[in-house]
Order: C-alpha cells, then structure tokens, then sequence
C-alpha cells in the first residue's frame, strides 16, 4: 500500500496523523479512499499552490500519477524561484 | 566515467553577441510603432489612504491626451476568481489590485491612473493633473509590527489580520532532539527588503486592435505567463492575447509578474493607437515586486560529535502590499542543507505597507540561510571544529529526507563542500588585520514547468531553432548547444530564434534556473526525432532497414552521408524534416552553493572591504562553462549588494527615501574583487546531459559568508541585514 | 508643448539634423527622435551609465546633457564602435570573455571603456573598476566585463605594435 503523507497543517484534519497507508493505482485513487477516511480533506491537499510529489519527484500529472504499491506520496508547495 | 561531448562544456560565442555589443538588439523600450503613443502612471504618495474621489476631467482636457484609465476601466469579473500560471493560485482581485488601486493604497507607489498622450512629456504633465483624494491610514511596515495586535489592517477581509498564510514542517521528535544536544545556540536575524535591481526598467507596448486581438511587446521573463496574467486581468480569452517577447534586460524573478501590460491594453483600447509605458527606475523601486524583508529565529542543537540532533526556524517575511511573500520557499530550504531528523518550521506569510513582493533569484532562501549558516559557524567555532567539516558532518545526501517530506535523489551537498575545502582560497592565509573568512553554503530546487522547441533541417546543413524561453543570460547559445550535440553539429550549425506565444508551444518562464534544464530537454528530445526522421530517409535513399547515427555521420552497409549531405538530399527523399517537442518534465535536479569570502572591516569607519571571493556550485553539468560562472558571479555579487549594503530606507510614512541608483546604491566594479568560480559537476539523473540549473542557487550563502567574515574580523554577531558601517559600528 | 529647436550634429561621423524640444534630453532625441536604440536608459538621472555616448572629446551620460546643448558636437554611440562589418576590438572581446549576460548595460560599457583605453592604453585592473564604476551592470558581478577590457587593451597594443614594426 502506498504512503500518502499529510502536510502540518492539514494534520487538524486527520486527528493529528502524519501518514496514512491506502490502496489504490494512482494518486486520484489514493485521493479517493482518503477522502472516504476523512471527508472533506481532497480541498485542502488539491489545491493550485501545492504539488504533488510521488517517490520524491514533483509530478507534473497530479492526481493521474500512477503509484506503486511502496510509492511515497507528499503535498508540497509549488514553487519554481526567480 | 564522464561522457566525452563535442559541443556541451565548451565555450561558443553567443548568437545574439554581435546584435547585443552593437546596438541593434531590440529591447523593450526600443520598439517604435507607426501612430505609437506614450504612457505615464499616477502613483499613490501615501502608503495606505482610502481613496476616495478620482477626477480625470483635466487630465483628459490637456490637449495631446488621448486616453486616461484607471481601475473603474477593468471589465467587471467575479471578485473570487483564482488565477492560477502553474505555479502558486492568485486571487484575481490581487493580481488587478496591485496593477491599478481600487478603493485604497496600500503602499506609497501603487499605481492609481495611467494616461496615453503624444509624447511621454505630456503624459507625465497629464497624470500630475489627477486629482485624487485621499483618506490617509497609519500605515505599518514591517512583519513583527504587522504581526502585533491593534497594527493597522489591509486588507479588512482576510481571517487572521495582515496575516496571510502560515506553513509548518514537521518532523521527528524536537524535544528529544533538543534533550540530545549538548550544545544549542539560537540566534534571531533580520533583513531589509532589497530591489532585484535589473537595469532595464519595466516597459510595455499594447495594441488593442479593431478585431479584438491584443498585441504586446515587453521585456518579460515568460511570454505565456504575461499572455495568460493580461488575459485574466482584462478578462478575455488567452488566444486574444499575443505576446511577443523582446530582448529582457536582466530581471532575476522581478519580470515575471505583469505590472504595465494591460494599462497600456486597456490605454490602447481607448486610444486606438499602440501605446508604450515605460518605467522609470523611482517607479522600478516604488512600483514593483523587491523581494521580502524578514525575521527569521533558527535554534540548532548539536552533540559532542558536531552531529545536529534538533533543528527549528520561525520565520516572518513581508509579503508588501499583498499575499505571496516567499516564506514558503524560505521555510522549505532553511534546513534544506543538511540531514537532520527533528525538525520544527513555522513559518508567517505577512502583508505590510511596501510594495508587493515578487521572486528575486532562489526567493526566500536567502533570508532563511543567513540564519543558520551563521547559527553553525557560531557552533563549529564553540565545538572548535572547522565550519565546513561541521557542515560535511551533517551534510544532505542522497535519500535525505527535507522537512516538507521528499527524499533527495542525487544531491551535490558533500561534493561542493569538499570543492570549497580543496580550493585555495580556503587555504591561503589571510592577508592581515581585521580581516575575516566566512564561508557559508545553500539550496535552491529548481523547477521543472513545460517548454517548447521546434527544429527545422535547412538544406545547407544548419538546423533553426524556433523556443519562447526569454534570453537574459545566453540561453539562445546553452540550447543550440543541447540540438548540436545531438545532431553531431557546431553550436554555429543552430540558428535559435525566440518567437511569440501564437508561434510556439507553450514554455514557462525563463525563472526557477530551468531554461536550460526544461527548454534544453525539449530540444534534446526534438533533436532526437530529427535524428530518427534523418534515418529513416537515409534508410530509404539506400534502401536498408538500419542506419546508424553517430558524430553527425549516418551510415549503413559501408555506405555514408554526413549531417549536411543528407539534409541536402530531403527534398528528394520526401521532403523537409521538421520537429516540435513540448515537454513538461520530472527529473528537476536541485542545486547546491558555496561561498568562501574574506573581508576587511575598518575599525573607524565600519565599512567593509570585500577582499576575496570564491564561488562554488553543483551545475550538474555545465553546458557553457562561461555562462556558468557568469551566473555564480551575478550571484555572488547580488548577493554581497544584499548583505552589505542595499536596503529600501523608509521613513515612518512608509515613503522609501533611498529610490534611485545612487541612494540604493548597488555594489559597482569597484567594490568588487575578480569573483573566483568552481563549477562543482554532480549529474542530475533526470536530465540526459545531467544538467540541474544554476541561475539562483548561487545567491543563497553571500549573506551568512559575508556575516560570518564580519565576525571573525571584527568579533562582532551581527543581527541585521545590511550590514552597513551603522550596523557594524552599531550606531 | 513647447516650440522644436533645430541641431546640427555629427553622429557616428555621419552629419545629423534633427528637431527636438528644448526639455528634451540628449539620450531621449538619440533613440527616439534620431532612431538610435542602441544607447539604452536604465535610470534616467546619471547613475547607471547605461546611457553613456562620447560628446566631442568626453564621455558623458546623455539622459544628463539636454539635446539642445550637442548642437555643433559630434557625438560616437555604440552603433560608431565598429567598422562596417568588423568588430571594435572591445566587441569582439565582450564577446569573446562572455561579459554580458542582458546586454543591457553592454552599450554603456562600450563607449566607457572604449574612453578609457583611450587615455589609458594599458589599464591595471584598479584604474579599469575606477574608470568604470558609474556603470553598473547586474547581472555579471563585473569579473567578465574587467577582464574583456583588460584582454581588449592587450590586442589593440599588440595590433598597435606589430602594424608599427611593419
Ligand atoms: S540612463 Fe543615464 S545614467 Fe542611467
Ligand atoms: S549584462 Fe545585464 S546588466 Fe550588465
């Protein structure tokens, strides 16, 4: 099962948990069964200004980013400097 | 195991060199259009005033006026609406309210009205008769103080006061990191808002013609993302607005935010004549993006071993007139050097009374490193170990986790560490009294975001280069280099041309030091599909199955044809080959900086001398050595302006006093060293060159080398930025 | 607006009419009056020196001197520095050392350093960063620009020494 790891901030939402294991074949199918657990959260983590990061990369394909079952996934700023 | 290349690490001439050293480059500014007319703009002399009454009446009487404008002439859009460029959501109301004021000012310099006249003279002589009248505000001006109950509120509508966003990282267990330390030094640095500087001010030309296309030329960092932000602000379909990118005078994340583009649209409108705005360099300060002043708290903890065993950062930047301060970023690399498993980032995203804030080269790491490159230097002298082997001993890694949550992949951390300890600046003595060395290091991501390229094979052998990344620096020259060593040709062989949004795919900014990383992968990859287009007509001409490409010679059954021979014979073998990739890529490598400076600070008078200077940097690969270094040194030198010097000097009505070249005073060639370059070469995996992107990294340590070159001359920690003769002397 | 004055002028030793009024400065009649660009305006107040042509015998920042008072002068910008299609030696040595990223402040260096190898044919590196101080550049930290000079000023006396020894 992958790791869908949960910002600081957006931890008020999920009881204070910092990381959750869920099944599923793509970061939407993720998003899915985690908003299941905790509805409401997808607004808070699909959002413009973050990215999503699986197995440490930035992924340009958001939710439709395939996972693999060891696959880490974090929301994280999106930035790209000056 | 390096890869041998023909063209990648060598040294061509520019190809818009001989247009640049002899005037003919065309600039913003230098554009002059059939029935062209000139713009002024009306700013606020109040830092935060209600408006409100705004008569335009003897303005628009003065004969040789054409149009006025002022935020009234936006089409009505709903006040909610999210931009979004690809990078970070902006609240249209923000992005329109920063361009032309509606209902208040919020800093001294907010643009209020703009006039279209014959000549630039009569719009200046129109825009001084607006009459606007104010309902002046106390204004406030810095992060604590805007941060502090009963300060005077922006914008009445957000949740937490002049609060505007807040970020936090988390990781391991604090109180137990801190429980390990056996040594915890804290300290608490500020730093005061600095201009990006670019000599070229901002400009704009519009024409807004009778079929409804909108027309623009400017000096812009990224062509789409001054179409898509003049599409939103004037509420049109992207595809009405065309834009095209004329030479760029330097902008280092300052130009990518629109400021002139849809005035001199909506003056256009009006007017029905193309109509040009130019800054002028009082109205660069006042009216666009510096970047933050801050506060920034680091503690660190470390054991006997010199090993950190807790880190934690609490950083307030000035977001200026609207949200977007760069304390995300400043949050995200406060650490981001080094391994550490106990970590607490919180971080303040504050709106004050200066202008809003725009990207400046590695936005926000800057202000964050300064805190702990110094917090370690003060450790490593109480440990009693050398400050870059305290640094090596805690240094990022492969596999590393960053407090926002990623592992590196390959990072040069450890390698550009060990450049700096092998170079011999850092072992030559120091040439004498009240001199210091301070070294410091710092991170920058880099980005990714999709780019553009098309090739097409000329008869005669050469290759042109269609891309729309802006080129402030050489990038024409770092991507023709990428097509010919691909195409086994000379950089000369590859003719680039940087066009309009309406001739090539869509291509991010020149910003984030991808240029060369994103656009160069999308010329790669087009080169690649012209190389596979080129065989398969060679496969024809002799009618095998296989060619084989290599050096720029295609070859089969003991027959061969160089690159020139068979793009002579496409004609007849099915005609020109041309081909277009547009690429939006993973794989982004980030970057690693070193500074090693030593300074001498006179006793009497507190100025400080600046020695020498050593830069060193992970470029991953170089693909222009010179433009490499060109970079670093750019860097360093913003940098050093940064850390010793340069300031936006407000007075208590949040006027800044200081808004000309020679108040700011930005560091000049005299009171620079030659600026010594070691170009560190960790390949980033995810590029086929190994390129990461050095534009911005380089910025990060001069402020904590320099602060820490101070202390070891003078004895003294200081805890501003800049660290003027007042600062040092402490007056 | 106020009455058109008429100025006789050499520029880039091509004899030059033009009209202007009376506000206006030397560098506004340059680009936008007589159509040369090349000369470019970074702050309009005389602290930038990317608007730096020679006047007559000096070299002086053309934002400051009004349009007005080059009546009679003959004035070199950097469209003069080249002869026809070669390059002066600072162009192609600008060039050559990477010393401009923008390009914007390169006009102003030009002319400045084409003063001072002028009056100083071998510069050391301090009388080169003095000479050049009030111009500023952003972008390159100066190292390429000093260097450039320096390299520029070793070819021009060598050009200079071998052209005497034939
Ligand atoms: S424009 Fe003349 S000195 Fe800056
Ligand atoms: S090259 Fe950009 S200002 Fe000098």
């Amino acid at each position: 099962m992958a790791t869908v790891f949960f910002p600081s901030l957006v931890r008020q939402q999920t009881g204070g948990l910092a990381k959750i294991e869920v099944a599923g074949a793509t970061v939407g199918e993720l998003m899915i069964a985690i908003e299941a657990r905790f509805p409401g959260i997808s607004q808070h983590l699909l959002r413009p200004n973050l990215a999503i990061s699986v197995d440490d990369e930035v992924t340009p394909l958001g939710v439709l980013e395939p996972v693999r079952p060891d696959s880490e996934v974090h929301f994280i700023a999106a930035i790209s400097g000056g | 195991m390096s890869t041998t290349y023909n063209v990648i690490g060598t040294r061509p001439v520019r190809h818009d060199g001989a247009d640049k050293v002899t005037g003919r480059a065309l600039y913003g500014a230098d554009l002059q259009l059939a029935r062209m007319i000139q713009g002024a703009i009306l700013r606020s002399p109040h830092a935060h005033a209600r408006i409100l009454r705004i008569d335009t009446s003897k303005a628009e009487a003065l004969p040789g006026v054409y149009a006025v404008v002022t935020a009234a002439d936006f089409p009505p859009a709903p006040a909610d609406k999210i931009v979004d460029f690809g990078e970070g959501d902006t609240p249209l109301s923000s992005l329109r309210g920063n361009i032309l004021a509606s209902g208040k000012v919020l800093y001294s310099g907010h643009a209020v009205a703009a006039v279209a006249a014959v000549n630039a003279h009569v719009a200046a002589e129109a825009a001084a008769l607006i009459e606007v009248d104010y309902e002046p505000l106390p204004c406030v001006l810095t992060a604590p103080e805007a941060m502090a109950p009963g300060a005077p509120i922006l914008h009445e509508e957000f949740a937490n006061g002049n609060v505007a966003d807040q970020i936090r990282y988390e990781m391991g267990d604090l109180a137990a990191g801190f429980a390990q330390a056996t040594l915890i030094v804290e300290r608490e640095l500020d730093t005061a808002t600095v201009h990006q500087g670019y000599i070229e001010p901002q400009n704009a030309t519009a024409f807004w013609s009778s079929d409804g296309r909108i027309h623009i030329w400017c000096s812009t960092q990224g062509s789409f993302v001054a179409r898509d932000a003049t599409a939103a602000v004037l509420d049109v379909p992207v595809s009405q607005v065309k834009v095209t990118p004329m030479e760029i005078g330097g902008g280092f994340g300052g130009k990518i935010n629109v400021y002139l583009e849809p005035v001199a649209a909506l003056l256009s409108k009006k007017a029905g004549r193309p109509v040009k705005l130019v800054m002028s360099r009082r109205d660069v300060f006042t009216g666009t993006g510096p970047t933050p002043g801050s506060r920034v708290r680091v503690k660190i903890g470390v054991n006997d071993a010199g090993k950190i065993t807790a880190a934690q950062s609490w950083l307030a930047y000035e977001a200026g007139a609207y949200p977007g301060a760069m304390v995300v970023p400043g949050a995200m690399t406060v650490f981001a050097c080094y391994d550490i498993e106990n970590v607490l980032i919180e971080g303040f995203d504050v709106v004050v009374n200066k202008p809003s804030t725009a990207a400046y080269r590695a936005p926000g790491a800057p202000n964050s490193a300064l805190a702990t490159e110094t917090v370690l230097d003060e450790i490593a002298e109480k440990l009693g170990i050398d400050p870059l082997e305290l640094r090596l001993r805690n240094a990022a890694k492969e596999g590393t986790r960053r407090a926002d949550g990623p592992r590196y992949k390959r990072i040069g951390c450890v390698e550009v560490l060990e450049a700096m300890k092998a170079s011999p600046h850092y072992n030559a003595p120091l040439p004498g009294p009240h001199c210091g060395r301070g070294v410091a290091i710092g991170f920058w991501f880099n980005a990714g975001l999709p780019s553009s390229a098309t090739l097409s094979v000329n008869a005669d052998g050469t290759v042109n280069l269609i891309e729309g990344s802006t080129d402030i620096g050489g990038s024409r020259t770092s991507l023709s280099m990428q097509a010919a060593e691909v195409l086994g040709l000379r950089a000369e062989d590859i003719h680039p041309t940087v066009v309009d949004t309406d001739s090539v795919g869509y291509t991010g900014v020149t910003g984030g030091s991808r240029t060369t990383f994103s656009t160069g992968l999308a010329v790669h990859d087009a080169a690649q599909m012209v190389v596979e287009q080129m065989k398969a007509r060679a496969a024809r001409l002799w009618a095998v199955e296989a060619v084989e490409f290599a050096n720029g010679v295609f070859s089969a059954n003991g027959q061969s044809l160089t690159f020139a021979e068979l793009a002579a014979q496409l004609g007849s073998t099915g005609g020109p080959v041309s081909c277009s990739a547009t690429v939006n890529p993973k794989g982004v490598g980030g970057s690693i900086a070193g500074l090693i400076i030593d300074v001498k600070v006179d006793p009497e008078t507190g100025k400080t001398d600046v020695l020498r200077v050593t830069s060193v940097q992970d470029a991953g690969k170089a693909i222009h050595p010179a433009y490499v270094e060109g970079q670093m040194q750019g860097g360093t030198a913003q940098g050093i302006g940064w850390a010793l010097n340069e300031e936006y000097f407000m007075d208590n009505s949040g006027d800044m006093r200081n808004g000309s070249y020679l108040d700011y005073r930005m560091p000049t060639a005299l009171d620079l060293p030659m600026i010594e370059t070691v170009i560190v070469e960790v390949p980033n995996p995810g590029h086929p060159f190994g390129v990461r992107g050095v534009g911005e990294a380089n910025i990060v340590p001069p402020l904590a080398a320099c602060a820490n070159a101070i202390y070891r001359a003078t004895g003294k920690r200081l805890n501003r930025v800049p660290m003027n003769p007042a600062t040092i002397l402490g007056l | 607006m106020s009455a058109k004055v008429q100025v006789q002028t050499t520029i880039n030793n091509e004899p030059v009419e033009f009209l202007c009024e009376p506000r206006q400065s030397l560098l506004e009649c340059l680009r936008d009056v007589v159509g040369l660009t090349g000369t470019k305006e970074g702050c309009g107040d005389g602290n930038c020196g990317s608007c730096t042509v020679k006047l007559g015998d000096r070299i002086v920042t053309s934002c400051l001197v009004l349009g007005v008072e080059a009546n009679g002068e003959s004035i070199t910008t950097v469209e003069g520095l080249a002869h026809g299609n070669t390059l002066h030696p600072l162009q192609k040595a600008f060039l050559e050392h990477a010393a401009l990223q923008c390009g914007i402040c390169t006009p102003g260096f030009l002319i400045a350093a084409d003063a001072l190898l002028q009056k100083h044919p071998q510069p050391t590196e301090e009388q080169t960063r003095f000479w050049l101080a009030n111009n500023l550049c952003r972008c390159t930290g100066y190292d390429k620009i000093i260097r450039a000079v320096q390299a520029a000023a070793t070819e021009i006396t060598t050009t200079k020494s071998n052209g005497a020894a034939q």
